[in-house]
């Protein structure tokens, strides 16, 4: 696995951690829901850190809210990746249902961006948006709704994706509103599943296997981006 | 006819150059793109292979804590015979040696396990993991019953050196790897857990191990906590006949050569 230099620039405080902007030596190609490897450049005494892009600028990233609170604009990086398996957004899909349960879409923009840019109608159901509605900066095309109204979006829409963390999977069919023997989501979906993930692949640890319908996967290395179907009333 | 004595005696076994990764830390097989420098390796270690599969720990946790981390996984296989399909062949074109880590749970298993790898291509070696609360006396009797045509390599952690080691010096044992110590820590729901350690902050337990060890005559590979070069002299320093590498793989882009080539030139 190669590593690349970086540099941070910028970082800036989200109710869930530091987010920052990453200046990058050479184009970094990620598909929404892979993950990248970031550590700074000079310390093994510690594992790298998992980062969700969430957005690509000019000459970098922008890193969901995962950075830790020691470093500072100036940090010299070492980038790894990109790792695992993103969203597989169908060419077709004009309607997107996109969920953030913890209310923070930051590991979703560039799914929601991806959808924009194919002209579908996106919108984003958030759990406590009451207490963060306008921190984070989404497209104005974005309309956000309460996580509560996510089950109507199995009405209209042609593909649905969800941010959830592992411990949370077995959630998963409530959240849609899906119960009794209806346990099937009536269009395409997939879930990012945040777990911790040490070895990031490298070792079949075992720390974020999780089971699914065709049996236990690895986070890391399978996902973190796995089909609903395989998820819902499975995994855990 | 008599035979040869030293036929039931322990094998010989030299790693060339002598680093290793440790069990766990890079897979079943050396896949090419996850290290750049494999031929800084005398040997691959597998992850641990039971003779049945196991399933991932229910309560599976990584905790940090200053100086390393703690991994609780229930060390999750496929089971021998399904990591012996899947990657024999792989072991066999792989480009460089392969040592088999087992799990040591019951004597006619293990036997079972070694004789089917000693028509491995590229075998070179077994490695056994025991049960922390094993006692030497199992230790031996579980060793016995590895025993076959490849040398036998165990791991101890540094709590079980002075407790299972001293018993096992005349024993089959071609070399004693020092592995990941084992410890204790709350996970986000206080619950305590145990779990391997690993991290910068184990060395100084894995020297005085590597250290008695080789007082008492072993071929060491020492290891557990390796982050610098200057550990990796250490070690040798200590009585070393190799070294291990573990979790210091995990930093994306890890160059091997920053870390044990200059000790490779001594």
């Amino acid at each position: 696995m190669d590593a690349c230099k970086a540099q941070l620039i910028e970082i800036w405080q989200a109710p869930e951690g530091n987010g920052g902007r990453i200046r990058l030596d050479h184009p970094f190609d990620v598909v929404p829901g892979q993950y990248i490897l970031v550590r700074r450049a000079s310390d093994l005494s510690s594992l790298p850190i998992v980062v969700f892009p969430s957005s690509k600028v000019d000459n970098g990233l922008v890193t969901a809210a995962s950075l830790p609170i020691n470093w500072t604009p100036g940090e010299q990086l070492s980038l790894s990746g990109p790792l695992g398996h993103g969203f597989r957004l169908p060419a077709s899909a004009r309607f997107l249902g996109i969920a953030a349960p913890d209310g923070d879409p930051s590991r979703l923009m560039p799914l929601i961006n991806a959808g924009i840019r194919q002209g579908a109608a996106v919108c984003l159901f958030l759990g406590k948006l009451t207490e963060r509605a306008s921190f984070f900066p989404l497209p104005a095309a974005v309309e956000v709704q309460p996580l509560s109204a996510l089950p109507e979006a199995l009405v209209w829409a042609d593909f649905l994706a969800v941010d959830i963390p592992l411990r949370s999977l077995s959630n998963l069919s409530e959240l849609f509103g899906l119960k009794g023997g209806d346990q099937k989501l009536p269009c395409p979906g997939q879930a990012l599943v945040r777990t911790d993930m040490p070895c990031a692949g490298m070792a079949d640890c075992g720390v974020c296997a999780l089971k699914t319908r065709s049996g236990w996967r690895l986070a890391c290395k399978d996902g973190p981006v796995f089909d609903m179907e395989e998820l819902i009333d499975v995994a855990g | 006819m008599w035979l040869d004595e030293a036929a039931f005696q322990k094998r010989d076994l030299i790693i060339d150059p002598p680093y290793v990764n440790a069990a766990g830390s890079l897979g079943f097989y050396p896949e090419v793109s996850a290290v750049s420098d494999w031929h800084l390796l005398g040997a691959f270690i597998t992850n641990p292979v039971s003779l049945k599969a196991r399933k991932p720990a229910e309560s599976r946790v990584y905790i940090k804590f200053a100086g390393g981390f703690l991994l609780h996984t229930g060390l999750p296989n496929p089971g021998f015979s399904s990591v012996l399909k899947r990657y024999a062949q792989r072991w066999a074109r792989a480009p460089l040696p392969v040592i088999v880590h087992l799990i040591a749970e019951d004597m006619k298993g293990l036997t079972q396990m070694v004789q089917r790898l000693e028509v491995c291509e590229n075998v070179i070696a077994v490695e056994l993991g025991f049960a922390p609360d094993t006692n030497a006396d199992e230790a031996g009797m579980l060793i016995d019953s590895a025993f076959g045509e490849l040398p036998i390599i165990i791991c101890l952690n540094p709590y079980q050196v002075s407790t299972i080691a001293p018993a096992l010096v005349d024993s089959r044992v071609s070399m004693v790897h020092i592995c990941e110590a084992r410890g204790m820590l709350p996970d986000d729901d206080g619950k305590l857990v145990r779990g391997r350690l690993y991290g910068p902050g184990l060395f100084p337990t894995a020297l005085p191990a590597v250290h008695e060890l080789a007082a008492l005559g072993f071929s060491v590979i020492g290891g557990g906590g390796v982050y610098t070069n200057a550990q990796v002299k250490t070690l040798f320093q200590a009585g070393a006949a190799a070294v291990s590498l573990d979790a210091v793989f995990w930093h994306g882009g890890l160059k091997l050569d920053m870390l044990i080539g200059e000790s490779i030139e001594e």
